[in-house]
């Protein structure tokens, strides 16, 4: 089993999953509606969110978390919006709406139903990580939350937007999984459990 | 559990710079909204400016912005001649910052420039973003990085900038009101924006060595709504959820919160979600409540650090603010509204409270400075 060394050693990730590039299409069919005008940057987080909420059935939704870390942002509707300015001098509200840092997280909750705390880190890199992890295990550890999930997204090499997921939890109080994920090929995941 | 203590704050607002002096014209009932020329058809052309021509070099606007408010509030808190073993953080939030309406912005990183700040300041960088409760998760990054030791020392805050294009979005979304922004009144019809920066510097107790401090940091607790990108829970839980877990933090009961800095947006839905999320939480407790955008606009991710240090100089003052343009209280069972006049409160503890765009809602428990 991995642990997170938080000083306490009481925080362990329960899962992990990588998404790539996944295309709308491609997302489980009750997470597909209402996703017309989203950023690209959404469609991978909300694959991993959903494929690790799917991990923890039982738990209650109102004590997941999401934190969100790491360069990518919704680059394509923030262009859309300076676009549209220079060009009509109008800005749509769909546009904007969806250019906000937080859009992914916010999607992923509203789609999952989670209203656990949330956080949107927009830096990447090492510190960003090691602080998203010190926030999950402070909101895990004075029980906002039972279970926290950290999202890193990058931009890739194409501009396409890679995302890293983390599940994690207080070991004393994880909801165990009652199964292995479905085999997840339609969207290329990369699932690893760790177990105890 | 670590005591955290805001022992500096400073703020860049349309009413001014100066703490006390903004303070005064808050209990006043003065307002720093007032028509702002635009290039484009807007609902209203009134918006809390600090400079008028916000269009010209926004991202340089924000940055020296942003730069003198966190510079006076290190020097609030007597910062600059210590040493720390530990490094410094400065988490700074913001909504959309400079990025939807300047060239330069929009081609570099988010951080970019929160990390030409913090080299200005000596402290390690850290960005967020989450919409209108961007300063005030930056208030509860800096508390929990504290909490667990990463740091004894921590200047957080939020800024935005004005721009064309929020100004245009909100518009065409219908959240701008066409009249006045009359937050929690009957005849409330929309915000008016407004920008901003406020700055708190959060230290560890322990390392205090006997210099003053503002207030104590008590609580502090997040939620998402899961309802949608801008329409709230009709419900308000993921307000109740955020304020609950907050007091659960600050080990405070419902009826020991006696003030409360509401968002208080004034748009229909909002404030009347807010308000009767209030009057279910607090029921026949009925905390006193205020609210700030009438006067400072909606500073989009800088208001959740200006209401946050309104709400220490409520306490500490023992007053609060009017909120302007509040004549017909919406109904909220359990709410008692500052209105007319400043009003004198008797709290030790109050709460700051933000709700953002894409259910980002947050609540901060502070707790009076005894030796300011």
């Amino acid at each position: 089993m991995m642990k997170i060394d938080l000083f306490k050693r009481d925080v362990i990730e329960v899962a992990r999953c990588r998404v790539a590039d996944a295309s709308a299409e491609r997302l489980d069919k009750s997470l597909r509606s209402g996703l017309r005008g989203v950023d690209p940057s959404v469609v991978p987080a909300l694959a991993a969110v959903a494929e690790l909420r799917h991990a923890i059935p039982r738990a209650d939704g109102d004590r997941i978390g999401v934190i969100w870390c790491g360069t990518a942002y919704p680059r394509r509707a923030a262009e859309a919006v300076r676009r549209e300015l220079q060009s009509n001098g109008r800005v749509s509200p769909t546009s904007f709406i969806n250019a906000n840092a937080g859009a992914a997280v916010s999607i992923c909750c509203t789609k999952l139903a989670l209203r656990g705390p949330t956080m949107a880190l927009t830096m990447s890199g090492s510190i960003a990580r090691r602080v998203a992890e010190l926030l999950a295990a402070g909101w895990l550890r004075r029980r906002h939350a039972d279970h926290v999930i950290m999202v890193v997204a990058e931009f890739g090499m194409r501009d396409e937007i890679v995302v890293d997921a983390r599940l994690l939890a207080c070991s004393q109080r994880r909801e165990t999984p009652q199964e292995p994920l479905a085999a997840a090929t339609s969207l290329e995941l990369e699932t690893t459990f760790v177990w105890e | 559990m670590t005591d955290v203590a805001v022992t500096g704050m400073a703020w860049a607002t349309a009413l001014g710079n100066d703490l006390d002096g903004v303070w005064t014209k808050l209990l006043a009932g003065a307002t720093g909204i007032a028509p702002i020329a635009s290039s484009y058809a807007l609902r209203n052309d009134r918006a809390a400016a600090i400079d008028s021509d916000y269009a010209r070099f926004p991202r340089r606007r924000l940055t020296a912005m942003t730069d003198g408010a966190l510079r006076s509030a290190v020097k609030d808190a007597q910062l600059s001649a210590r040493r720390d073993a530990k490094p410094v953080f400065l988490v700074v939030g913001t909504s959309f910052g400079a990025r939807l309406d300047d060239d330069g912005a929009a081609a570099e990183p988010l951080d970019e420039w929160v990390n030409e700040l913090a080299a200005g300041v000596d402290a390690t960088p850290i960005a967020l973003s989450t919409a209108c409760s961007s300063g005030s998760d930056a208030i509860l990054l800096g508390a929990e990085l504290i909490r667990s030791g990463a740091a004894d020392v921590c200047i957080c805050g939020g800024a935005d900038v004005l721009g064309d294009s929020k100004r245009l979005a909100h518009s065409a979304l219908g959240t701008m009101s066409p009249a006045e922004l009359r937050s929690f009144d009957q005849g409330r019809d929309g915000t008016l924006l407004g920008e901003g920066a406020g700055f708190m510097v959060l230290e560890d107790t322990r390392s205090l060595k006997g210099r003053p401090i503002h207030a104590l940091l008590r609580g502090c607790g997040s939620a998402n709504d899961a309802a949608g990108l801008t329409a709230p829970d009709e419900q308000g839980e993921g307000v109740r959820l955020a304020v609950e877990r907050s007091l659960s933090d600050a080990g405070l009961t419902h009826d020991q919160i006696r003030l409360v800095n509401a968002h208080g947006s004034g748009t229909p839905t909002n404030d009347r979600v807010e308000s009767e999320a209030y009057g279910s939480i607090f029921a026949e407790a009925r905390p006193l409540i205020f609210a700030t955008k009438g006067a400072f606009g909606h500073t989009l991710g800088a208001t959740g650090a200006l209401e946050a240090i309104a709400l220490v100089l409520g306490l500490n003052t023992r007053k609060a603010p009017p909120i302007r343009g509040l004549t017909e209280p919406i109904g909220g069972d359990g709410c008692a509204f500052a209105r007319g006049a400043p009003v004198a409160v008797e709290a030790d503890f109050g709460l700051s409270v933000t709700i953002g765009f894409g259910g980002f809602n947050t609540s901060l428990v502070f707790e009076r400075g005894p030796t300011r």
